[in-house]
């Protein structure tokens, strides 16, 4: 390494053997295929999460995970906590995708989608904007205080801050109407929570990608520990081809490589300058490569300018590597595939026959039954209506169970309003003779009004036990 | 304070932020923060559920971290005791 490259790192400092003692990493800008593709995905995945906070659909906002009213909408969908399910489902099958595309394509989650990785470029953008590349930036920061780089420092910060901010206000938003919490950030009455959120979120962001930024990953990232697990010898991953490169060493243009006993790496070291987790490739596979693909890009032009073919540096696979090409469909893969399929196959087949109702009955506490007219025992119970639907229903009730059992109230339909909960007296009757002892029965709730839906629960009828009928 | 205590409060308050976000979405997924205030003692009356939500998340995270902070405590002085390297930042 040059004297004066400020390319320190965990690996190579020995005072401190497991944590760098953050030695701040420069990572120098790259172009090429995978910087396209990654800015592409950055504004892409920035661009949703910016805009379909703002997004409505049928009149309210189209994804708004309502904490404060307990309530999911998902574009036409609403989800009540009774839908945890679905929630959980999803949960699963995000979980089962990640294990599925680390075993397939090793981290490409983390180069391309990773949170960390998006918003630690849209500052690293912010600061090249502020500060200059990369060679500027170093000297900015060796040099003195000057008024310009007071005034360079003053307005990334100034940027970093604003986006932050931002960031922090829209995560809030698709927890709490950002409608409302805009005209209440604007008006000045944003609620202390709300507030405590924002601020939360925004300096989260401001940290993460600001100042710890590959450290999250080397220290604080779960996945990046157990994403080895996930691997097996026909994984995806970027790797130096050794065979070819070495010897390494520096030569002159148009040297023929071979004849000089030399590699084809010239030992630029750009591989290692672009790293932004700041390792060198060349040394094999390691736990901090976050896939990025920046050392592919920063060889494959060495190599463009040298003359060479391309691919010094490049998605591989150890397989491959040692000769045997064709990936083999591997019984990891199946597992994961074969698990996902059956998570999302659940999830379709299970919101496609959703009942937008819900029912809850709970017994009358008070009474186990009452004697009515001399000859009639009746249970009275308490129905919870829950109408999911974004529009309101009249709903027919009745009991089934036993012969005899009949609804005593209520008289009529009963009509719940749109995305409510009707709580309704249900009284069920049944002659003294059949009455005795616990039954079994149903309570069947059917939409009326052409809709074409119903839903079943279970509860109990209970009547005096024998001996105590005889006893009266 | 060295940089190896430095490091591990880090460890400890990052591990039981994730578990402690973990544990109040399922939590507050299935419970609701009204019910419990409804349910529970004088002093949580007139609080909203935004109140219960993040009263909830700090609460889970207090005692994930006082979790964390145990182990880490009990395996570096384990590891003294074994004869080892008591703090593993080096000698
Ligand atoms: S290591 Fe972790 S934090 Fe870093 S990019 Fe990958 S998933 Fe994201
Ligand atoms: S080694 Fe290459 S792919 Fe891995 S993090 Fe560094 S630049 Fe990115």
């Amino acid at each position: 390494m040059k004297a004066g490259e400020p390319l320190a790192h965990a690996a190579d400092s020995a005072a401190e053997p497991m944590y760098a003692a953050a030695v701040k990493i420069y990572p120098r800008e790259v172009s090429g295929r995978f910087a396209r593709l990654r800015n592409v995905a950055v504004v892409v995945l920035l661009g949703l999460y910016y805009s379909v906070a703002w997004l409505t659909w049928n009149g309210r906002q189209a994804l708004l995970f309502d904490l404060p009213a307990r309530k999911f909408y998902v574009f036409g969908l609403t989800l009540w906590p009774q839908d945890f399910w679905y929630m959980a489902l999803l949960m699963i099958i995000a979980a089962l995708s990640l294990f599925f595309f680390t075993a397939l394509a090793g981290r490409v989650f983390c180069g391309y989608a990773c949170p960390q990785t998006v918003w630690t470029e849209a500052f690293l953008w912010i600061e090249r904007l502020t500060e200059g590349p990369r060679q500027r930036r170093m000297r900015l920061d060796a040099g003195p205080w000057t008024l310009e780089k007071l005034l360079r420092k003053g307005g990334k910060q100034l940027l970093w801050l604003a986006f932050a901010l931002y960031t922090g206000f829209t995560f809030v938003g698709y927890f709490m109407p950002i409608r409302s919490i805009t005209s209440a950030a604007l008006g000045g009455t944003l609620g202390p929570w709300a507030t405590f959120w924002i601020g939360l979120y925004s300096l989260a962001t401001y940290g993460n990608a600001g100042y710890l930024r590959e450290q999250v990953c080397k220290y604080m990232c779960p996945y990046a520990r157990f994403q080895s697990a996930m691997f097996d010898k026909d994984t995806l991953v970027i790797a130096y081809d050794t065979g070819r490169g070495e010897p390494r060493g520096a030569r002159r243009r148009g040297t023929d490589a071979h004849a000089a006993g030399l590699g084809d790496c010239i030992d630029c070291t750009l591989c290692v300058q672009v790293c932004p987790t700041g390792i060198d490739i060349r040394k094999g596979l390691q736990y901090e490569c976050i896939a990025c693909a920046a050392c592919i890009d920063a060889c494959d032009d060495v190599m463009d300018k040298m003359r060479a073919p391309r691919g010094l540096i490049r998605y591989t696979s150890e397989n491959a590597v040692s000769g045997r090409s064709l990936p083999r469909v591997r019984g990891r893969l199946l597992v994961y595939g074969g698990l996902l399929g059956a998570a999302a196959t659940a999830i379709v087949v299970s919101l496609a026959t959703r009942t937008p109702l819900l029912l809850d009955v709970i017994r009358d506490r008070n009474a186990l039954y009452r004697e009515v007219r001399g000859d009639r025992i009746e249970n009275a119970y308490s129905v919870k209506v829950i109408n999911e639907d974004d529009r309101a229903h009249r709903y027919l009730i009745q009991a089934e169970g036993f012969d005899g059992l009949q609804l005593a109230a209520p008289a009529a339909p009963v009509e719940v309003a749109a995305e409510s909960v009707a709580t309704v007296p249900v009284r069920l009757q049944a002659p003294s003779e059949r009455a005795a002892g616990v039954h079994p029965i149903r309570l069947r709730v059917v939409a009326l009004d052409g809709a074409d839906f119903e839903r079943v629960e279970k509860t109990r009828f209970i009547g005096p036990v024998e001996e105590e009928h005889a006893h009266d | 304070m060295s940089q190896s205590v430095r490091i591990h409060a880090g460890v400890v308050l990052w591990s039981s932020f994730l578990a402690g976000a973990v544990a109040s979405v399922v939590f507050f997924a299935a419970v609701d923060p009204a019910l419990l205030r409804d349910a529970g003692p004088r002093v949580f009356d007139g609080l909203d559920r935004e109140a219960g939500y993040a009263l909830g998340f700090l609460f889970l995270w207090a005692v994930g971290a006082v979790a964390s902070a145990l182990a880490v405590f009990l395996v570096r002085t384990a590891r003294a005791e074994s004869g080892g390297n008591a703090s593993g930042d080096g000698p």
